[in-house]
């Protein structure tokens, strides 16, 4: 207990250490930052829009000290307009370093600087993982190792062109799940068991989905519709199906089947109807949960997107066709993935399980 | 679309059976709550009043619809409230410090046929955004946590409260590293897009 409590101090130092040092850090930009010493507000004009919108629309002026380049701790003064809804612009407040573009002799905001912020959440999330006694360091690994072939992969989309970007999708997540599953499960024929069943029930349920939009023409399925317009639709579509589904079914049969193992442990003479049944009622139990994260998480990434088209005075059927069909299209073939791994992955575990011995 | 609804329907009822009836009832319950509530802040009403009563909604259904004893529901129905205020008291102030209200600069030229004085508040929307998308996950890990413990007592009543405390840490570890990679996946495809665009 006490050697917990040390090692949590340890990581809360490391955290701070680090979040001060890119309070600094703004030696390593290359455009100017400033800190922002000064707002005043000028002006505020209160406007209507055509759908009967009321917003205010707000100037400030704002003093603030640059703290890189050549004209360090020099003052600038500045303008800025927003919205008081704030969708795209924002309002400044004193003590927030803000990147600068510079055009000539003129300096425009860019962005405010957030490094400082999202260092200092990602130290939270990994103190609390520590007060949490989150034993499972392997999945930490795995995540790591996963994020950097990920990286890899959008690297080479980008220097390659995009037609290839469905074989890359495949190679891609079957490179995912099998680091995944090595490194958590270990070099077993528990992982090649887990591995198989992954691969089948992603398998199965995408060329499913694919058999049945075909079948009904696309209808309901908006694919040009992906942000920015994406080409080529079909391919981008996809390949975001694949990775979504592949998360979720690799977390389930991950759970099904590492219960089942240690059934097996316990009970050294089950049956495989008794293990497949077991398989069943325990993936039963996750259906539900995994496909109300994906419910939520469709909805939030959108919910800015959805209020501005029904304040600018659409419909809701037209609302939700252009901002929301995608994401449910995406969200109903994970969810035909995540029923589809119960009894794929029960089938798979309860057969090679059995032969095995304890 | 239709199909696809179609079989994930039938598939849903045949491997879940009578529990896939209260799961399609859970799912459209959330789906209903939610459309409510974009509906009544673009209205107008206050965005956090009404993200907040639109919650409790969602979690009461989530909770009392899941789990048949009823003090174990109680238990997981006050653990998620005071999840959702810790939640929010760690994150509101990482929002504003963030600035990470409305949209990025990325989605510029998407907004340009809109009217952007939307007359909604996006900083007060972005809180509305952390507290949904916190739901799903808060109040299925407290339901899982509550009765996993709740049998473990049946089966050993001789547990001392310590004792259960620590059980309580194993069951939600194992939870942990079953919702990391689905909400880690879904993540990176909302980077995906503007990845692409570079």
């Amino acid at each position: 207990m006490k050697k917990n409590v040390i090692r949590i101090f340890a990581v809360i130092l490391a955290v701070l250490t680090v979040t001060i040092i890119t309070y600094f850090d703004s030696f390593l930009y290359k455009n100017p930052i400033i800190r922002i010493e000064q707002t005043q507000t000028i002006k505020k004009d209160k406007s209507t829009d055509e759908y009967k919108n009321t917003d205010t629309q707000i100037e400030q002026k704002l003093t603030g000290v640059f703290l890189n380049t050549n004209k360090r701790k020099q003052r600038l003064t500045l303008k800025n307009t927003y919205y008081q809804s704030q969708l795209l612009d924002q309002k400044y407040h004193v003590g927030q370093q803000v990147i600068l573009s510079k055009s000539g002799h003129h300096y425009s905001i860019k962005n405010v600087k957030r490094d400082t912020v999202i260092v200092f959440s990602l130290g939270l999330v990994i103190i609390l993982l520590f007060c949490m006694q989150f034993s499972r360091g392997k999945l930490l690994i795995s995540v790591l190792l996963n994020l950097l072939v990920y990286y890899g992969f959008v690297k080479l989309l980008i220097h390659n062109n995009t037609n290839l970007l469905l074989l890359m999708t495949v190679i891609t997540s079957l490179l995912i799940s099998g680091i995944a599953l090595l490194i958590i499960l270990g070099p077993n024929s528990d992982a090649l068991m887990a591995y198989l069943s992954t691969v089948s029930a992603t398998t199965l349920s995408i060329l499913l989905s694919i058999l049945l939009l075909k079948l009904s023409g696309n209808s309901g399925v908006h694919m040009e519709l992906t942000d920015f317009g994406l080409q080529p639709y079909f391919s981008v579509f996809y390949s975001q199906v694949i990775f979504s589904v592949l998360g979720v079914i690799l977390d389930e049969t991950m759970d099904i089947s590492s219960s089942l193992i240690e059934m097996k442990k316990e009970v050294n003479d089950v049956k495989e109807k008794v293990l497949f049944k077991a398989g069943i009622n325990i993936g039963r139990e996750l259906i539900g949960p995994l496909i109300n994260i994906l419910l939520f998480i469709v909805i939030a990434e959108h919910l800015n997107l959805i209020l501005l088209y029904l304040s600018n005075g659409n419909s809701i059927g037209y609302t939700f066709t252009m901002t929301l069909s995608l994401g449910f299209a995406q969200l109903l073939i994970s969810a035909i993935g995540i029923v589809l791994t119960v009894p794929i992955t029960s089938f798979i575990a309860s057969k090679i399980i059995t032969r095995r011995a304890y | 679309m239709l199909f696809l609804l179609g079989a994930f329907v039938v598939l849903l009822l045949i491997v879940a059976g009578s529990r896939g009836f209260s799961l399609l009832f859970g799912l459209s319950i959330n789906l209903v709550s939610i459309v409510a509530l974009l509906i009544l802040i673009a209205d107008g009403f206050n965005v956090l009043i009404t993200t907040s009563i639109i919650s409790l909604i969602i979690l009461i259904v989530a909770i009392y619809m899941n789990v048949e004893n009823a003090a174990t529901a109680n238990i997981a129905f006050k653990t998620s409230i005071l999840i959702v205020v810790i939640i929010l008291i760690i994150t509101v102030p990482l929002e504003f410090w963030a600035s990470a209200q409305g949209m990025g600069f990325e989605d510029q030229e998407e907004l340009e046929s809109f009217s952007l004085a939307a007359g909604v508040s996006f900083p007060q929307l972005a809180i509305a955004i952390i507290v949904v998308n916190s739901l799903g996950v808060i109040s299925e890990t407290s339901v899982a946590i509550s009765s996993g413990l709740n049998e473990i007592i049946l089966s050993k009543p001789t547990l001392t409260p310590k004792e259960v405390f620590s059980d309580g840490f194993s069951v939600g570890n194992k939870i942990l590293s079953t919702q990391t990679n689905t909400l880690l996946f879904n993540f990176s495809i909302v980077l995906f897009n503007e990845l692409f665009e570079l």
